[in-house]
């Protein structure tokens, strides 16, 4: 995740999504997609107003430590987790965001690591013995990574394109983009380069925008996602 | 002080006395020279290398029923000027070059896409430019002109998007091909958001393209009236077949439009939208894409045509390269030779012939950079 | 026939060798600091790191055509030029203006000229061998015409009429390479020359038509001169006046120390008449407000009609 992309507020909310996310993913590994409506649950308040506890209502304090919501008493822990992320989405539609990068912009999902589960040497150990969770974590975290560089791949506002031009308009799906490729000598640029010096004569040139810091998170992203369109590909550095 | 000539300027006034050499030559000598550097680079550059751009074979204006020409513009994906300089560029390119044809075309045929994002003052620039073609012009819709106001300027600029006309015998329907079925309300889309979605090649959200009952019925009805020997050109923005849906180089209810076509003995579809060299022959019908004023586009990943030699990737230093414009020399059968005039490159041909044969006869060059 | 004509027809286009051609660049600097083959080869020969190369490389003593062929393999490792640009290179950081440096980063980037004008170690001569119509010939008032029957010629089969019309009375070398190959996308195409030493060897381009370096800039900053077959990398490219500065002073870091006080009187000359007269300058262009062809269309029609 590149936070210094995501504005303050935002960068705020998605902390806390994450926080009662976890909650909900210790208690069942349930995708928050898949929670029931809980009426009874719902909180009654959007946050940010301030509220009064009722006789039936325990007050909760949300991860901002500002704002209170109101939870009726008696709920279990997961049907409160469920809840506070269930409002919290429908405050929040953007937190959304790799899910609808997915189904715009549909690229490759990261490789199957279900092997690592198999075997019984890492059984009881602390190093090498992987769960379930792990794979989740590594593919979710992956995965937010390349949504991240597709959502900037495909818009020139993010690229800060002087004339209205994205990288999708000649590459879609990062398609003639052969990251395996690199290092190889370019034409345009006169001397050997990486993937990331191409990316960047493409951010001056066709995309006509300042080009990006090497190491900052839009380049990283930008890679990200170029490289996870050719998975299964054989490197091959020099080609052209 | 004295002055230290370059060897490059040198070499230029070598060339220079070279070329008083040729003029003061007789003419045999002359085309003995010319015909030795012909054969000289001929292992260097394709064969069809020297193809012209006004191809005269079986092209010649004899009348009515008979042989002619006629140019196409296509995707020019025009922003506003001050938006973008560049696509602007492009198109005005297109209509120098196809002014400078001599003779010229009968008409220039736009295919579609004149806008970037449908917006008023992009279909009015490209209108205005267009309107320095010298020869007349006749025009298609593309998705990029539509899903903004749902076509309400085009038509406002450019009347119906569909429409049939006659030029020396033969039967020319041009269709809307770009229908999509509402993926908007739903989701809540504002107009603009619409047209953003419609307008990323790779978004998904949208619906594929088809022609869509209410034009396929008109179109029945259009062809009623011709024999079966008729000289008939379709001209849609999407390819009428089904090539790669996450792109939507597909037409959904292709089946359904080549049925209705499948009487006549030769049917030529000419598209827009893919923006590259592209031909396919489905039984009688022969289909040729065309080239952008504004980008190329990468071949798809999967379910190429066989008929189809590529293009060569194009160098993005210069941005007119893999863009271009073109012609379509009509046959007196009906079948037409494809040429792409490609910018900064040998035009490339494809021919009657090479459809016709099934890709045995007149091949076009090879690429040299091919797609992977 | 003339054969010699013939001969030069083959070197001209394409050598049949590229060792021969490869001799042709090595008279730049022997123009200037060698007169012939021999002089170059003796201040090779003092230089004992060439001689063991060349050694291990021929097995004998090297001879001017050995040279030749050594140059051809490296690809015209430039042996005598010794330039500030060059020292900055090899690592001399105070060999060049910060000026001159931030027209070099200009040349690299915004400038686009390292694609046709490459400078790299495997390369070092800045150019890239090929032909480009970057719209010099355009500005001349024929050349349309020209271009006009040679794209006729080329439809029609009998052309024999066609090319005598062509080859008398016109000044055919406006169409460049084109004359060469009949090849349509050559047409008033030029290759694109070294610029080692460019500071002196004015005036500009393959018709001298340009007297200084800035009217150099000027042409490439408004992105050529239109003609349809006008390399499309010619773009406008907003350059300010200090960029055009900075990139022309990178341009005069490229000639041999060894004439550096001619250098230096040039680029005052340059500048000075570049103060006068920018005869080429068009800044709309540049700006990119009025787009190369919007003239030419949009005039086509009024006088048309
Ligand atoms: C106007 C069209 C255009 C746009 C916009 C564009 N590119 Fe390119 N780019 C090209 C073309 C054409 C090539 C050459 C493709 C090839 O060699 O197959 C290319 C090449 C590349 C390559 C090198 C491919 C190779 O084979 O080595 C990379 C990487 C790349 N682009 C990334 C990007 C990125 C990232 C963006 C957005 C910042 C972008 N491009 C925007 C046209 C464009
Ligand atoms: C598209 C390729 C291309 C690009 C880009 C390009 N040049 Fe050139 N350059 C050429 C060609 C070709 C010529 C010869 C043109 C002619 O004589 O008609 C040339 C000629 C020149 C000359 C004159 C050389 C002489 O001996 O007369 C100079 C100086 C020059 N270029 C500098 C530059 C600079 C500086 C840039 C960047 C602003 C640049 N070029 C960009 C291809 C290019």
């Amino acid at each position: 995740m590149n936070w210094t992309l995501i504005r303050g507020s935002a960068r705020r909310a998605i902390v806390c999504a994450m926080l009662l996310f976890w909650a909900a993913f210790l208690a069942g590994c349930k995708h928050p997609s898949e929670t029931a409506e809980l009426d009874a649950a719902d909180p009654q308040s959007d946050a940010g107003k301030e509220t009064v506890a009722t006789a039936d209502t325990v007050d909760v304090k949300s991860c901002d430590g500002e704002n209170t919501v109101q939870v009726a008493k008696g709920l279990t822990g997961q049907a409160m987790a469920d809840a506070l992320m269930d409002q919290w989405q429908r405050n929040h539609p953007e937190a959304n965001w790799v899910t609808e990068e997915k189904e715009k912009h549909v690229f490759l999902p990261p490789a199957d690591n279900s092997a690592l589960l198999q075997g019984d040497q890492g059984k009881g150990h602390v190093y090498g013995n992987f769960t379930e969770r792990d794979l989740i974590t590594w593919a979710r975290e992956a995965e937010k990574f390349v949504a991240e560089g597709s959502r900037i791949f495909h818009s020139g506002d993010e690229l800060g394109s002087q004339i209205a031009v994205s990288c999708d308009m000649c590459h879609p799906h990062a398609a003639n983009t052969h990251p395996e490729t690199y290092p190889k000598y370019q034409v345009q640029l006169g001397r050997v380069v990486l993937l990331r010096d191409m990316i960047n004569w493409c951010v001056e040139n066709p995309v006509r925008a300042e080009p990006l810091d090497p190491n900052g998170p839009k380049m990283r992203a930008l890679e990200a996602y170029i490289m996870a369109q050719r998975k299964g590909t054989v490197m091959e550095y020099g080609k052209h | 002080m004295a002055t230290h000539p370059s060897v490059e300027t040198k070499y230029m006034e070598e060339r220079r006395e070279l070329f008083h050499g040729i003029r003061n030559l007789e003419r045999r000598s002359f085309l003995k020279v010319s015909a030795a550097a012909l054969g000289a680079s001929a292992g260097l550059a394709y064969p069809h290398s020297f193809t012209p751009v006004s191809v005269a074979q079986g092209a010649e204006d004899t009348g009515s029923d008979q042989a002619f020409r006629f140019a196409y513009v296509s995707d020019s994906h025009l922003y506003e000027k001050d938006v973008n300089d560049r696509f602007v560029r492009g198109l005005l390119r297109a209509v120098d070059d196809v002014n400078n044809l001599d003779p010229q075309p009968d008409f220039v045929f736009y295919g579609g896409d004149l806008a970037q994002l449908g917006q008023e003052k992009e279909l009015e620039l490209g209108a205005q430019i267009l309107k320095n073609l010298k020869a007349p012009l006749r025009i298609m819709v593309g998705e990029h002109d539509w899903y903004l106001d749902m076509g309400q300027k085009w038509q406002e600029l450019f009347g119906d998007p569909t429409y049939s006309f006659d030029h020396k015998g033969v039967h020319f329907v041009v269709l809307n091909s770009v229908v999509e079925a509402d993926f908007w309300t739903e989701r809540n889309m504002t107009p603009m958001e619409r047209m953003m979605t419609v307008a990323g090649l790779d978004n998904s959200l949208q619906s594929p393209f088809t022609v869509g009952q209410t034009q396929r019925k008109w179109l029945q009805d259009d062809l009623e009236k011709l024999s079966d020997d008729a000289r008939l050109i379709i001209l849609s923005h999407s390819p009428l077949y089904k090539l790669y849906k996450p792109w939507n180089f597909w037409t959904d209810d292709a089946e359904e439009v080549q049925a209705i076509l499948n009487r006549f003995k030769n049917v030529v579809v000419i598209h827009g939208h893919t923006h590259q060299l592209l031909t396919n022959r489905i039984g009688n019908i022969h289909f040729h894409g065309v080239l952008s004023t504004a980008w190329p586009w990468p071949y798809a990943p999967e379910g190429m045509p066989e008929l189809t030699i590529e293009m060569s990737r194009p160098d993005p230093f210069n941005p007119n390269d893999g863009c271009g414009d073109g012609e379509v020399h009509v046959h007196p059968d009906g079948l037409v030779d494809k040429i792409y005039n490609l910018w900064n490159r040998n035009p490339v041909s494809v021919t009657a012939a090479y459809t016709a044969s099934g890709g045995s006869d007149s091949v076009p060059p090879k690429p040299n950079r091919p797609s992977y | 026939m003339n054969v010699a004509l013939f001969q030069t027809l083959f070197w001209d286009g394409r050598s049949p060798s590229l060792d021969h051609q490869a001799l042709q660049p090595i008279l730049n600097p022997v123009e200037m600091g060698m007169p012939d083959g021999e002089t170059a080869m003796k201040a090779i020969r003092d230089d004992a790191e060439y001689q063991e190369a060349f050694k291990k490389a021929y097995v004998r003593e090297m001879n001017y055509e050995d040279l030749g062929r050594a140059i051809g393999a490296f690809e015209r490792t430039l042996v005598f030029l010794d330039s500030p640009f060059r020292r900055f290179l090899n690592g001399d950081s105070d060999a060049i203006s910060d000026e001159a440096l931030a027209g070099f980063e200009l040349y690299d980037g915004k400038a686009r000229c390292v694609t046709c004008h490459p400078m790299n170690p495997s390369n070092p001569l800045g150019s890239d061998h090929r032909f480009h119509n970057v719209g010099v010939s355009a500005r001349h008032q024929d050349f349309e015409e020209l271009a006009k029957q040679a794209t006729k010629i080329l439809a029609e089969d009998s052309s024999e009429q066609k090319l005598d019309e062509l080859a008398v009375g016109t000044d055919l070398s406006e169409l460049g390479r084109f004359m060469i190959t009949l090849n349509r996308v050559d047409i008033g195409s030029f290759r694109t020359p070294l610029i080692l030493n460019i500071g002196i060897t004015q005036p500009y381009m393959h018709d001298g038509s340009l007297a200084t370096l800035w009217d150099v800039m000027d042409h490439y900053n408004k992105g050529g001169e239109a003609n349809p077959f006008l390399d499309g990398g010619i773009e406008p490219l907003a350059l300010s006046e200090e960029e055009i500065d900075q990139v022309v002073a990178f341009l005069f870091t490229l000639t041999d120390v060894r004439f550096a006080e001619e250098n230096q009187q040039q680029f005052e000359l340059q500048r000075a008449a570049a103060k006068k007269n920018r005869p080429i300058r068009d800044e709309a262009m540049a700006e990119r407000s009025i787009l190369p062809f919007e003239q030419r269309v949009t005039s086509s029609k009024s006088t048309d009609q």
